[in-house]
């Protein structure tokens, strides 16, 4: 009787051992495979589908070499998040791991986003302008002067980081939007060209509040500003292959900011100025927050129609590289903008037009369309070029 | 089959206990049989019993923020002897989150073998610890505006210590306790808070 209950007590605890001891499918080389939300073939509805990603080290910890996904964090300081790495609760299920809850949903779609952010950008060649793996806050709390931040996200500088507040409506969830997470990526892209390009100390200083030099200093920023905002759209447009990636999330910033749209013609300073009602008033600018995403759509629509003007393999995203060709020296040369003169709003597309091998006939005839006179005679000889070179 | 890998050792391994006990009880010469059971008289008489749980299951926010929790509710069955128990659960818990169009519905089973002592006490109450042997499944019913994902994860092995006291009341027991679990394919310790109730048959 006694042998019989130690053997017993011996196969039970030696079965449950072999039991803890295995393990689920092994990561390796092939990744994980989850379900969750991505983009359909038109990338304003989603599906649930299998993804696979491949850089996670294990499936219960968001930190890998694309990004590390904080839920909830604190803060952010110059180091980046406080808090811990998010740790999704999962079941396996055939070979696939399913969230559990959908704070772990999210999460993880915001890993996956940035692992097919960092192979897009590995594939543009600008992978090394930025510090991976990328942090990103998952349901932040973001206080701003307005009360807590709902339904956006941000990309803040100081920190290097994105955050996505909650998401309070009905739609597509913003950590979930692809083109909206991408947007937010460029502005980190954006802002480490401008260190990287301008050395430190070098930026034209603010002037006195309420002095001309105050104006002009606040009116370039605002069209840099814009210009940041509209490259950011592009980008995320040439990301998600759709002119309307916010759109799943945004409905309603569907008309302002669909890249699809007619090109209009970018306003020269002067009537930049009026459509925000700023001409007269250089306190203006400052308030005039949401008046820049309008040039700044003015700008990624001329872009979008532009590359699609380019289409052929060879030329793929030709318009994209050309921008970060162009960005470095454009930036060195705004750090050194004469202290009592404004940015023309076009300069922008003036010099990316300049960048070889990203001008044909239809392009040209879109940036006729989109340039005010004066910017398109900087063009214009390029493109007759073109032109008397036809057959 | 991998509910088999939790549940056959949990049951070798109460069926173990048992055996033991009765091995030192009956092993022991006549007269200190009946000093042994003068010390360690069970109040009850050995009985079948059947019950349940009421209670919360936490676990870890997968962030920094904290905990969070859901009720969960079980059905027990079992008997006991002296100062030990053995019986079998079976615990649901249903959980619902959402974001935006997005929502998964989440539904936790599990089935446990406790075994469970004990321990010192005074008048109607005492306190006692249990372990547990078993296995969970999940399902995820994932929603996305009109698309709908419905899964069944496989059972999964896990293992629970429990701790609580125990006050009787005639025929019922009422005992508030506190659980933690550690499941194989976890890496995080859940735990839970919750009142048993077992009725004597």
């Amino acid at each position: 009787m006694r042998d019989l209950f130690r053997q017993m007590l011996f196969w039970g605890f030696a079965s449950l051992a072999l039991a803890a001891c295995s393990r689920g499918p092994s990561p390796a080389q092939e990744g994980y495979r989850f379900i969750l939300p991505a983009p359909t073939d038109d990338p304003k509805n989603y599906e649930l589908r299998e993804v696979v990603i491949r850089t996670l080290g294990e499936p219960h910890l968001l930190a890998g070499q694309a990004a590390q996904i904080f839920y909830r964090s604190g803060g952010a300081d110059e180091r980046g998040f406080s808090g811990r790495i998010a740790r999704p609760r999962l079941a396996l299920a055939q070979g696939v791991y399913v969230p559990l809850d959908v704070q772990s949903a999210l999460s993880i779609a915001v890993y996956a986003n940035f692992e097919h952010l960092q192979l897009f950008d590995r594939a543009l060649g600008w992978e090394g302008n930025l510090r991976w793996p990328r942090q990103v806050g998952v349901d932040v709390d973001i206080l701003t002067l307005r009360g807590r931040m709902h339904n956006n996200a941000v990309y803040d500088a100081q920190s290097d980081v994105i955050a996505v507040a909650p998401f309070m409506r009905g739609n597509l969830a913003i950590a979930l939007n692809q083109g909206i997470l991408a947007h937010e990526h460029f502005h980190a892209h954006f802002q480490n060209l401008w260190h990287k390009s301008v050395p430190k100390g070098v930026q034209a200083p603010d002037g006195p509040p309420g002095s001309n030099a105050s104006f002009i200093f606040r009116t370039n920023a605002n069209i840099l500003a814009a210009w940041n905002e509209g490259l950011a759209d592009f980008y995320a447009a040439m990301y998600t292959g759709s002119p309307r990636s916010m759109e799943a999330s945004m409905p309603e910033l569907l008309f302002q900011r669909r890249l699809d749209a007619a090109v209009g013609r970018i306003p020269q300073l002067d009537a930049y100025l009026d459509s925000l009602g700023c001409r007269h008033n250089p306190l203006c600018i400052e308030q005039s927050g949401e008046g820049l995403y309008i040039l700044g759509t003015q700008v990624a629509r001329a872009l979008y129609a532009w590359d699609r003007a380019l289409q052929s393999k060879a030329s793929q995203f030709a318009v994209l590289k050309a921008i970060f060709k162009v960005l470095p020296q454009l930036f060195i040369d705004l750090s050194r903008w004469p202290e009592d003169r404004t940015l023309d709003p076009a300069l922008l597309i003036e010099r990316i037009a300049a960048e070889a091998d990203v001008l044909n006939g239809t392009a040209c005839e879109i940036l006729k369309a989109a340039l005010p006179s004066a910017s398109w005679q900087t063009v214009e000889p390029r493109c007759a070029k073109i032109n008397r070179s036809k057959p | 089959m991998r509910v088999l890998v939790g549940v056959i050792p949990a049951l070798l391994l109460v069926i173990g206990i048992h055996a033991a006990a009765e091995e030192a009880t009956t092993s022991l010469p006549e007269d200190t049989v009946n000093t042994v059971t003068a010390v360690t008289q069970a109040p009850t008489s050995s009985r079948w019993f059947l019950g349940g749980t009421l209670g919360l299951r936490y676990f870890d926010e997968i962030g920094s923020v904290g905990v969070r929790n859901v009720p969960a509710w079980s059905l027990l069955g079992g008997y006991s002897w002296q100062d030990w128990s053995a019986y079998v659960e079976a615990l649901n818990y249903e959980e619902i989150t959402s974001s935006g169009n997005l929502r998964v519905d989440h539904t936790h089973r599990e089935m446990n073998v406790w075994a469970a002592r004990r321990l010192g006490g005074e008048g109607n109450w005492h306190l006692y610890v249990a372990g547990a042997l078993g296995a969970a499944s999940e399902n995820i019913k994932t929603r996305l505006a009109g698309h709908t994902d419905q899964r069944k994860g496989g059972w999964q092995p896990q293992m629970s210590l429990e701790s609580g006291i125990r006050m009787e009341l005639g025929r019922a027991w009422i005992a508030p306790y506190g659980r933690l679990l550690k499941a194989e394919k976890n890496p995080e310790l859940e735990w839970a808070l919750g009142l048993q109730l077992w009725l004597r048959l």
